[in-house]
């Protein structure tokens, strides 16, 4: 076991718990922050956020709610329903579900959600991650999304973070989605900060389950701007003939965690992560994957991409788990890294845990700068050296987003990342 | 017995000792050389003062030790490990004489049978199998031929312990400045109570003209539990080393912990050879070694190169990490790497590349292969450092599952601080397909042949690193450990 | 030198061959077409001792031995070559170690000695310009990286090696361009021999242009439908594969 960090500064938020809650709050001060020697935790330190004095979100509402939401809706689609939360909390008079098509419900997490969300956590005690732990006690609502079997739906979910008061602000919230038997999901989720510095330790869980011959499209905009801390958990759980397809793209937010795992649990199941994350600055994104491929025929593909500048970091974690049984499994796994910078940093850990013989599984990580052949080619055809490496970054950052469905979101997308690039110094 | 003045104290001493037990018969002359189970700062006086050791050899040790005390055990990620008892061990007992075979009509005939697989040398297989003394004597001469060409072009070639009496300042420079004394767990035990291994220095622009693994093979002996190697090869030196031999060494000592430590200064060469095949425990898992060995070599000299090959087939448990510190600028790490895991074994292994000087370079090929219940891991780390510019890094990790009951992990950890830099990392898992084994059998090759041939192509490249005499051995080995495992 | 009576075999439960009797006395080349599916390539791979077949019923005698009781390198050594329709990769292994390897245990089967490594060269790169081949074709790893041309090039220089007494051609010449179709067939024309006799198993009628037959046969659903001599063959080249089946029903 290894040494883990104290929880203290996240006792206030105790006050306003009872029962199941404070419960799993002590739950997670027994557990505590995971410290520098816990191996998932080596490149990602929490240790300025075990020296706050964290606060709950209050009620009020937010400043220009209205303007970062049409940010939102410009690059996500105006024309999708929404469902807008903030700080975690449904905002029914900014979301737009009346155009939802029938076979699909969206809204606020049912009280009967919430029971069973906290049985369930209480169930598993400490065996959780602390931060599922810390979630669970404090969330302050979230989303249940709901597409009955045969269904076809789009929705985009957004989370408006806001900071309140002078204290530093814990926000939590918790979404599931279950896609009926061979129904089809497309879910853009954006995530939006309003301060210029917030001190936000923004956490989101989400539960996505899929039953047979489903399909889900989840693409992550995480413009987080400088919310500090932004941690997702995202669980996505498989039965036969599903599909799963999440791409997160990461543009904002000074430390930001991303954790996906999958289990496949039936035959024929196939699940895809993919990631960009552009990063300036001191940022740092930590990407960590869990493919669990539990049965036989199953594919798996994570493709994880990074482009860093200044003194940002990158971390990329990713691990395949290919159990006895699941023969004929099919896994793949990437990630580059792309430095721009003498001082940016990137690490990667791609891992492969294989139990089964008759199985095809690779892995291929690659981190450095951009090809001074290529570039030579892009000059040598009269295109100058900015530019060269520009157009060398975005066919970088394209070969991430060319998976996406909607080819008018790729490129509103692809001109987004055109547009932050020219802002990263190379 | 003028011939037999160059043997070494140790070497001397253990002849006293057999004389002593024949003559006596019974070994209480040895017991009162021996110090009992356990480990303390007085344990380690005494090994230091046994040894005869000056005064620096004991703050290194009293030093180490004192770190490890400190220390936990490693946390075995992968491996399924009962625990070792540290204080039942004896740390100093001077090499007991066993009850071996008087003749190789006397060995177990299914040892004999795997010499014979294997291509061992007639004359190398009773000194494998245990048989009593006679036939090291019959190699002395060749030793010492060997010997007197070294001595001639400078180079130094001995055991440790008269390293430590006749080359201190040698000794005191360079020992445990690679791999410090408190390095892990296992390297802080072996450098608090190490009892011997083998000492080289090749001085400056001096090319070893032979494989030491040549000398060694004749000369090897029981270096116990704790063997502590140095290496150092002085400004465009050259020198090739190959440590263990293909046969199945036995052994009581179920704990192996050793240390290796290279130093390579400008433009010198060192390429370090492994075969391990300690015995790795019956077919239900019982017994065996545990081999955790700590392996480091440091390129201190621009364009230096320091290139690690091992094969590893035995032990019960292998954990060990080749490494190589890229210090000086332009210099080269290799790390080429076979371990094979069948029945109950389990191997965690790999390399630690770290980059600090510019244009440093590290290729890094790993062939993991799993039967039965084995557990083969790779975990390496590539880091390349702020510096570090234009360095590059290749590996390429390919496993090879047989059979549903093993697994092959591939754990590689990557942390690049300088945008000059490329770190490419590749790695793919495989099967022995059906249609090859048919194809082997269609064109009149046995199915053992036939694995022991795919599985060979699999490794190629590793083994291609191999000095030549020890490639064809080695190939032998992989096709005898799969034995039994296909089919 | 071969002969098999009522055979049938399945695979997966599936019967494939549903009762073929062919015999090929030595010195004889038999072509055996049929449209995909009729079971071709299955009779060539019952025939070597693929594992996933089974035999159901029938027998084979081989050289006046039960084949069929006989394991796959056994029946290799005992003088039975199968040119793979898709020569199998190994990587590592150089083509020449492999042939040595596999000409030697042939070679001590029968009671003869062994090659040593200059020997073999010698041997095996006479063969190589006796085909017409490139000798880089030796040194490469076994089939690893080669065309498709070079791996059904790669089985002709194999079977010239081993000098088998029956060689099982299965289609040997799908997807190979006129060039590499001839020096497939005049290497099997150049082993032609008294002793020595061919199962050539191809879909298309060019091959025997260059390998004139002694007898055709044709397979549809798992029998012999038809046989006959040389002219079968151009005569099924005109009608196509639908006249054998529809005069069959």
């Amino acid at each position: 076991m290894s040494p883990s960090m104290k929880t203290d500064g996240f006792k206030p938020l105790g006050e306003t718990l009872s029962g199941e809650r404070a419960q799993l709050l002590q739950a997670f001060h027994k557990q505590g922050l995971p410290g520098p020697r816990s191996e998932n935790w080596k490149y990602t330190r929490l240790k300025e956020l075990a020296e706050r004095e964290w606060r709950a979100a209050g009620k009020a509402g937010i400043d220009g709610a209205t303007e970062l939401l049409a940010q939102a809706e410009e690059l996500a689609g105006k024309d999708l329903p929404c469902l807008v939360l903030l700080n975690g909390r449904f905002q029914p008079e900014l979301s737009r579900l009346g155009t939802l098509p029938a076979g699909c419900e969206a809204g606020a997490l049912e009280p009967a959600d919430e029971t069973a969300l906290l049985a369930a956590a209480i169930q598993r005690g400490g065996e959780r991650h602390p931060l599922d732990t810390l979630n669970a006690a404090a969330f302050q609502g979230g989303a249940v999304i709901r597409v009955q079997p045969g269904a076809q739906a789009a929705l985009h979910l957004v989370h408006l973070l806001s900071e309140s008061g002078e204290d530093a602000t814990c926000l939590q919230s918790r979404v599931r989605v279950e896609v009926g038997e061979g129904a089809k999901l497309e879910l853009r989720e954006s995530f939006l900060a309003d301060a210029p510095s917030a001190e936000i330790l923004a956490g989101q869980v989400a539960e996505i389950r899929l039953a047979r011959d489903s399909r889900c499209e989840h693409i992550r905009l995480q413009r987080a701007g400088s919310v500090e801390w932004l941690y997702t958990l995202q669980h996505i759980d498989q039965l036969s003939g599903s599909r799963y397809d999440g791409l997160t793209l990461g543009l904002d937010g000074q430390l930001v965690r991303n954790e996906s795992s999958a289990c496949l649990r039936e035959s024929g199941a196939h699940c895809d992560f993919s990631s960009l994350g552009l990063l300036d600055d001191v940022r740092h994104m930590d990407s960590h994957t869990w493919m669990d491929h539990a049965v036989p025929s199953c594919t798996s593909g994570q493709n994880f991409r990074s482009v860093l500048a200044d003194r940002s970091r990158s971390v990329y974690s990713g691990h395949i788990l290919v159990r006895q049984d699941a023969q004929l499994t099919d896994a793949v796994q990437d990630s580059k890294a792309l430095l721009l910078s003498a001082e940016a940093r990137a690490n990667a850990r791609p891992q492969l845990e294989i139990y089964a013989d008759d199985v095809k599984c690779t892995h291929g990580s690659t981190v450095g700068s951009l090809e001074e052949e290529q570039l030579f080619y892009l000059r040598s055809r009269g295109i100058d050296s900015v530019r060269a490496r520009q157009l060398l970054v975005r066919a970088f950052c394209a070969e991430v987003l060319e998976s996406l469905s909607d080819s008018s979101f790729r490129e509103r997308l692809e001109t987004l990342v055109g547009e932050r690039m020219e802002n990263i110094h190379g | 017995m003028s011939d037999k003045t160059h043997l070494s104290e140790d070497e001397q001493h253990l002849e006293d000792l057999t004389n002593a037990d024949y003559k006596y018969g019974f070994v209480t002359d040895i017991e009162s050389d021996s110090l009992p189970p356990g480990l303390d700062e007085e344990v380690i006086a005494a090994i230091s003062a046994k040894k005869n050791e000056p005064p620096f050899m004991l703050e290194f040790r009293l030093r180490a030790f004192r770190k490890w005390q400190q220390m936990e055990e490693p946390d075995w990620a992968k491996l399924k490990i009962d625990p070792v008892d540290y204080q039942a061990i004896s740390y100093f007992s001077a090499p007991k004489k066993k009850d071996g075979p008087k003749s190789l009509d006397e060995v177990d005939p299914e040892l004999l049978e795997t010499f014979e697989k294997l291509g061992i040398p007639l004359g190398e297989r009773e000194r494998l199998a245990g048989v009593a003394v006679d036939a090291v004597f019959d190699s002395v001469s060749v030793a010492t031929t060997f010997k007197e060409k070294l001595t001639e072009l400078g180079i130094i070639f001995c055991p440790i312990s008269e390293a430590v009496q006749n080359h201190p300042e040698l000794v005191r420079k360079y020992l445990g400045s690679v791999v410090p004394t408190g390095d892990n767990f296992f390297s802080a035990l072996n450098s608090a109570v190490f009892s011997d291994g083998s000492f080289v220095y090749i001085p400056k622009g001096v090319r070893c003209p032979m494989e030491l693994s040549t000398y060694f093979r004749i000369n090897a002996q029981n270096t116990g539990q704790f063997e502590r190697t140095l290496i150092i090869a002085d400004e465009g030196a050259q020198v090739s080393y190959l440590e263990g031999c293909t046969a199945p060494m036995r052994d009581e000592n179920q704990l192996h912990a050793a240390v290796v430590e290279l130093v390579a200064l400008d433009e010198a060469k060192i390429k370090y050879s492994t075969v391990q095949n300690w015995y790795p425990g019956d077919k239900n898992g019982k017994g065996g070694i545990y081999n955790f060995v700590t392996k480091r070599g440091l390129c201190a000299g621009r364009a230096s190169r320091i290139s690690w090959t091992q094969v590893e087939t035995g032990s019960a448990i292998t954990w060990k990490y080749p490494g190589c510190i890229l210090k000086g600028d332009d210099s080269v790490g290799e790390f080429y790497s076979v371990a094979l895991t069948n029945n109950f074994q389990q191997a965690d292994t790999g390399t630690k590349m770290v980059h600090i000087g510019k244009n440093t370079s590290s290729t890094v090929i790993s062939k993991g292969i799993s039967a039965g219940q084995g557990q083969n891991t790779y975990r390496g780390l590539v880091e390349i450092h702020r510096g570090a510019e234009g360095a590059r890094n290749f590996s390429q990790c390919d496993s090879m599952l047989m059979g549903d009951r093993c697994g092959a992990h591939t754990f590689p950890y990557i942390d690049v601080r300088n945008p000059k830099a490329k770190v490419e990392h590749e790695a793919t898992t495989s099967k022995i397909s059906e249609d090859q084994i048919f194809f082997c059998q269609q064109r009149g090759i046995d199915l053992e042949e036939a694995v022991s041939m795919i599985v060979n192509g699999f490794c190629k490249e590793v083994m291609s690193e191999l000095p030549m005499e020890f490639a064809v051995e080695a190939q032998k080995l992989l096709g005898v450990s799969l034995e039994g495992s296909v089919g | 030198m071969i002969k098999i009576s009522d055979l049938h075999a399945s695979i997966e439960g599936r019967e494939i061959i549903r009762g073929i009797d062919l015999e090929v006395r030595p010195g004889e080349v038999h072509a055996i077409m049929g449209p995909n599916g009729s079971g071709k390539s299955t009779l060539a791979n019952v025939l070597a001792g693929r594992e996933a077949y089974e035999v159901t019923q029938g027998s084979v005698e081989f050289l006046g031995k039960d084949l069929l009781e006989l394991e796959p390198e056994v029946r290799a050594r005992e003088g039975l070559f199968l040119a793979f329709q898709y020569p199998v990769e190994i990587p590592g292994v150089s083509n020449t170690y492999f042939l040595r390897v596999a000409l030697n245990e042939i070679r001590r089967h029968q009671g003869l000695d062994e090659l040593d490594a200059l020997d073999f060269l010698e041997l095996v790169r006479t063969k190589v310009r006796e085909l017409h081949m490139r000798e880089d074709l030796l040194e490469r790893q076994l089939n690893t990286g080669f065309s498709g041309g070079e791996k059904k090039k790669n089985e002709i220089l194999h079977m010239a090696v081993l000098e088998p007494k029956l060689a099982i051609l299965d289609e040997t010449d799908s997807g190979l361009d006129i060039d590499a179709l001839r020096i497939v067939a005049d290497g099997v024309n150049a082993l032609r021999a008294e002793n020595r006799s061919f199962i050539v198993v191809t879909h298309y009628q060019r091959l025997l242009e260059y390998i004139v037959p002694d007898r055709v046969h044709v397979l549809s659903e798992g029998r012999i439908v038809r046989s006959g001599g040389s002219d079968l063959a151009l005569e099924l080249e005109e009608k196509g594969y639908g006249w054998v089946q529809e005069e069959q029903a």
